[in-house]
Parts: structure tokens; sequence; C-alpha cells
């Protein structure tokens, strides 16, 4: 029973709004469904470094001195494609207990951990982040650990910029990333969610195509789930093909003070709260509502 | 099953036709004993200590969810113009051993009623001719024909006996347009690349006539099947599988063998009851006609079909090639090792067990020890355990 929400700016060339401060009303709302972490991923292609050979490798790393104390640490690399370099330091890093991988960040902004979204922004200050969209996602845990490598967003070492955050189980799994593994796609964690960061970014490398990605998840994946997935130029939100998990969208057309925008919400209070209540619809079963910049 | 196990049945039932007296031993202790006394319990007893895991039980139902299970199958790769679709994952096998044209008349009729009257396509292979069919006939090949018109089957069949094979494989591609489907032997490790490379749509692996050969003596057909999934998945490594299927034959005679050796890779099952019933029904029973043993064989295949929904659906999926090693646990070292199945309550194989236990070890007696000497010692220690 977790928690998910986005944000899109109807206007992306301001990204200066502090979105993070949406999110974070959105996921406060939806706090009584999860309560064992928090996480967000905001896109910022504004402030962030226009420099094409550039990105960072972001991950957790757990305290010496306080167990399930962790601090976010990013780490420069200087190319767009796994340089060797990189999967060395990937490679030693995902071999130490203490480190959790979170993915490869270039206009991206991914920070997550245990506890409830209040923790987060008191560590990340997440009130006070920009962008011109962003995810966020509160987690039950009910197949994998409590820890932070397990918390959503979800993103991969192999593409920057694409996170994914998921409501439901992905009952195949196990099939799926052992055929994604055959293809050498690394895997950070035990948690079903990963899987769809994976395999979107593997039909990405195909064909680049965001919808098919999406059509061809909803054909491979078995099980119950609604996900939402970011890349720096969409946001969208998909339900499996039988409609099992919720999955809301809704439009504030510049009320409150805010400038107009689409959000998306496992429950309907996340669209209230931020005056995103006209249009209102559920995602069709098996279908994918997809906003582009 | 083996001939021997077939023979304490028959002259169980015999006896009891014969003499009309209760049996003071029932059939399974019999084979049991028969197993003990020839050391062969320990094989055999694998299937049995596999459950599937019901992690997904503890879902709340949903209906709708539940209703679709797909059995369906495609086989035919990409280069392959004609593919075959069966309704449910079975092939009926004949296991190359002769079958009485009053048998295969009662299966032909049998199978063409479950396509007709059932929307149920399953696949027959077989060297025989079968005209006007509405099932899907794959043809046992041993030599290329001269006209492409003498393929007058859906698929075709043909046995990997040497390098010569790999030529004549080529030379059938190139003529056929429908599955070819390939019978391996022990030592396919050595051949399945260059096999798929030339064009096979599948594999068949038949356990029994693979666990009588040398390389894989005493193991079981699980371990068999492992095997040959990890070799297919080694030749697709860093791409894209584009559809090979392992179909896998020898002792699946019934819905939990199929389900298991499902979850452990292999796609398609040959089946031989529905041919056993067959035969039994001609040979044994005075009042069965050509008639009423389709009939039975319907209602097996029909009753099978929907006990292969059922098992996908109560682990939460509603495709049946979805299941996977994960979804089962054992009770036994053995078959853990021979399958790498987890063992129940701990989720962890016996040779992940050995491996943390080795790195435990090695961290607190400070010894550096490379990969290659790690798998040395985990081999050493699973052998002599």
């Amino acid at each position: 029973m977790c928690g998910i929400c986005g944000i899109i700016l109807k206007d992306h060339n301001n990204p200066n709004f502090s979105i993070g401060a949406l999110l974070y009303q959105m996921m406060e709302s939806q706090q009584v469904r999860a309560q064992d972490s928090a996480g967000i991923a905001i896109f910022n292609n504004i402030n962030s470094h226009n420099n094409d050979l550039f990105y960072n490798l972001a991950y957790l790393m757990e305290s010496p001195t306080e167990i399930g104390e962790y601090d976010l640490i990013e780490k420069k690399v200087s190319t767009t494609i796994p340089s060797n370099e990189q999967v060395q330091l990937i490679s030693r890093l995902s071999e130490d207990n203490r480190v959790s991988i979170i993915g490869c960040e270039k206009e991206m902004k991914l920070v997550k951990n245990l506890g409830l979204v209040k923790d987060l922004d008191k560590k990340y200050n997440i009130k006070s982040m920009k962008g011109s969209h962003g995810i966020g996602h509160l987690r039950i845990a009910t197949s994998s650990k409590v820890d932070p490598s397990n918390a959503h967003p979800f993103s991969t070492t192999v593409m920057p910029d694409i996170a994914v955050v998921h409501n439901g189980e992905i009952s195949n799994y196990s099939k799926l990333r052992n055929l994604l593994e055959n293809k050498g796609y690394p895997f950070y964690s035990n948690c079903d969610s990963e899987v769809i960061a994976v395999f979107l970014v593997d039909q990405l490398l195909k064909h680049g195509d965001i919808q098919r990605a999406h059509d061809e998840f909803i054909q491979k994946a078995d099980g119950p789930f609604t996900y939402i997935a970011a890349t720096n130029h969409s946001l969208s939100l998909i339900r499996d093909k039988f409609g099992t998990r919720k999955g809301i969208v809704g439009y504030n057309p510049g009320k409150n003070g805010y400038p107009a925008f689409w959000a998306m919400a496992t429950d309907l209070s996340a669209l209230d709260i931020v005056g995103a209540n006209e249009y209102v619809k559920a995602a069709s079963p098996g279908k994918s509502i997809i906003f582009t910049i | 099953m083996n001939p021997r196990d077939k023979f304490v049945i028959r002259s169980s039932i015999l006896e009891l036709a014969e003499t009309g007296t209760p049996r003071n031993i029932s059939i399974d202790d019999k084979l049991r004993n028969e197993h003990k006394e020839r050391e062969i319990e320990k094989t055999i007893n694998i299937w049995d200590s596999i459950t599937a895991l019901g992690a997904q039980l503890s879902r709340p139902p949903y209906d709708p969810y539940r209703e679709i299970i797909n059995l369906g199958i495609s086989i035919g790769r990409k280069q392959c113009l004609n593919k075959v679709v069966l309704s449910m994952p079975l092939i009926i096998y004949d296991n190359a051993i002769k079958i009485e044209e009053t048998s295969l008349e009662s299966l032909h009729i049998a199978l063409d009623r479950l396509a007709i009257d059932s929307n149920t396509n399953l696949g027959l292979i077989s060297e025989n001719e079968i005209k006007n069919r509405k099932f899907s006939h794959f043809k046992r090949i041993n030599k290329k024909s001269a006209k492409v018109e003498d393929y007058d089957s859906e698929g075709l069949v043909l046995q990997y006996n040497d390098d010569k094979s790999l030529q004549f494989l080529t030379d059938i591609r190139r003529e056929f347009n429908g599955p070819i489907l390939v019978e391996i032997d022990d030592d396919f490790q050595k051949y399945i690349g260059p096999l798929l490379d030339t064009g096979a749509d599948g594999v068949i692996a038949d356990t029994i006539k693979i666990t009588n050969n040398a390389r894989y003596k005493g193991k079981h057909a699980l371990r068999v099947i492992r095997d040959v999934r990890y070799a297919i998945n080694q030749y697709y490594a860093g791409r894209e599988n584009d559809g090979i299927v392992l179909m896998v034959a020898g002792d699946f005679n019934n819905t939990g063998r199929i389900v298991k050796s499902a979850a452990l890779g292999a796609d398609i099952i040959g089946y031989y009851t529905s041919l056993l019933i067959a035969n039994a029904a001609n040979h044994y029973e005075i009042s069965s006609n050509i008639h009423t043993v389709p009939d039975r064989i319907c209602r097996h295949i029909l009753a099978t079909k929907g006990e292969l929904k059922g098992v996908p659906a109560a682990l939460g999926y509603s495709d049946f090639y979805n299941l996977s090693p994960a979804d089962l646990r054992t009770s036994s070292i053995e078959t853990s090792l021979q399958a790498d199945i987890a063992i129940e309550g701990i989720d962890k194989t016996y040779r992940q067990i050995i491996e943390e236990l080795i790195d435990e070890y090695a961290s607190e007696k400070g010894i550096e020890m490379n990969k290659e000497k790690k798998r040395e010692l985990v081999v050493q220690l699973l052998t002599h355990r």
C-alpha cells in the first residue's frame, strides 16, 4: 500500500518554482498509506550543468558511527555513457555493504531515505527544490527489506535521469530480472520495483520511445501495479491491464498562487491538497498517460 | 517412467485381475521397494520434495486478474515465417516408440476434437504422415527429402548426432518455413551455440535419454532442465532472446511435474500420458472402442489444462510462462543441489549457504581468496559433503 505522486508544470520554461514544496504536501497527505521510507526525484534542466559530458553517480553511505544513518554522496563522472572508470567505481561500491547505489543524475536530483517525508525534508530540504517536474514515493515494505537500497524512486547506472516510483507488486519480477541481468544490466536492490526502471532503460536504449517502452512493460509485466516514471523530457502514469491499483490525474489551472500544473497520485486527497482537482480522471487499465516537455 | 516401473505396475494389475483378491501391498510401496533395491530412491523422490511458494497468496483476490491465465505459446524464432501457436505448453511426444495404428487413430481423433470443440491446439511429434488434421504436427525426420512438399507438417523434429547434423539443419532451414526443433544429447553444451546459430527454433531435451548417458548418470531430470536453460541463457548473454523454446520430455506425467519443469525453465513439455491412455485402453479394455478412447483423452487433457491455469493463478500470475525458479522451494539438500532451488524457511540454495560460509570463514581468518579459488572450494565442499 505505497503512496506515489508526480507533478509537471504546464510552463516548463520557468522551472524556478519550488516544485519540492508541492510534492512534499502531496506526500504528506498520503503518509497514512506508508511510513517505512520516502524519496523524491526532481528534474531541473535550467539549473543543471549544461555540459553534455557530465553527470553524477549518486549513492547513500551509511554512517560509520550511527547505524541506520545514511548520507547522500555524489561522485562526478565526465561522460554520458558509463566509462571503465565508472564501471570500476560502481563495482567497488556495490561490494560495500554500507553503500546503496541510487543511480546516475544529470538534470535530475534524487534523494531517498528511511523514515517519513518530514525526515527527508529535514535532511535534504526537499521543499526548496526547484524544477519542471518531479515524482515522490512513500514506501511500506512488502517483499524486501526496509533499507535505503530498497527505497524509491528507482534509477539506474546505465542511463542518467530516469526515475520510477511504484505501488503494487510485479509478480514476475524474478523472470524479468533474470532476462535483464542476462542482457548485462546491473541491479542494486532486491525490490521488485527496480525492474521497471531497468526495463524502461532497456527499451529506451533500443528505440528511444517512452510510450512504446511503457506499452511493452504492460505486456510483459504480471501482477497488480501502478507506477509513475519520469525522464528529463516526460512524466508518465501507468496502470496494469486489470487496473488493480489506483492512479489518478488532475489539473490545477493556476489556483492558490501556484503556476498551472498537472498532478498525479494514488489518493484523491493528494490532488485536493494542491488544488489539482480539475479534469480529474483515473488512468485507464493497461494504458499510460504521458506528459512531455 | 522406466520399463521396470511399468512392469511392476502392469504385473500388479494383472495379478489383481487374475486372483481377484485385495493386495497386501500398494503399487506405490512395491515401486518404492523396487527403487530401494536399485538405490535410485534418492533421485526419484526429488520431484516430490519440491513445493511451489504461495507468497502471493497473501494478496487480496482480484477476480478479473485471476480469471485470465495465458497458457498459449508461439513456436518459431525471428527467421521462422510460419510460427506454430499452441493453446497450452504440451506436445504429445511419441518417445520415438512405435505406436499401434489403433492407438494413434484414437489419439488423432482426440487431438482433432480438442482443436475443434474446445479451441485447444496441442502439438504432436510423430514420424507418421497424418492427413486432414486440425492440430499441429511436428514430423520427425532423419533424412532430407527430395521435395519440399514432403514436409507435410507444421513443424519438423530432427536428432542432433554429429557435425553433419548442422549441415542437415542448414539445408532444411533453407526450404522449410515452419519451426524446426532439434533433439539434443548429453553433450549439448559443446554444440548448442552453433545449433542455435544454424537456425533451430527450439531444442528438445529427452531427460530419460540424457540421464542414461555418461555425463548425466545419477543426475535428475531437473538438473538437465536447469543446465539446458542455462546454456541457452549463456548463448543469449547480452542480447535479446528471439524466441527459442526449450521442450523437455521424459518422465513428465502429471500437472505437478509440468509446473515444476516450467518453473525451472522449460517452455514446452513433451507429454506421453495421452498416448499411454490410448494404448492402455486399446489393449486392456474389451469394452473400449474408437469413440470412447478419444473422449477419455480429451477429458484428461482438459482437466490438465484447468490445473495448469490454477497453479499460476494461485501464485499471482496471469501468464503460465512467468513461473520461475524463485517460485519453488525444497525440503531436500539433494534437490537444492541438483536444480539450484532455495531451501524452505531459509530461502537460499544449498550452494549459496556454502558460499556464505566460506566468505564468513575467510573474513574471520583474514584469508585472501580470489573468485577462482572460492569456486574450487565450493565445488569440493559440495561434492564431498
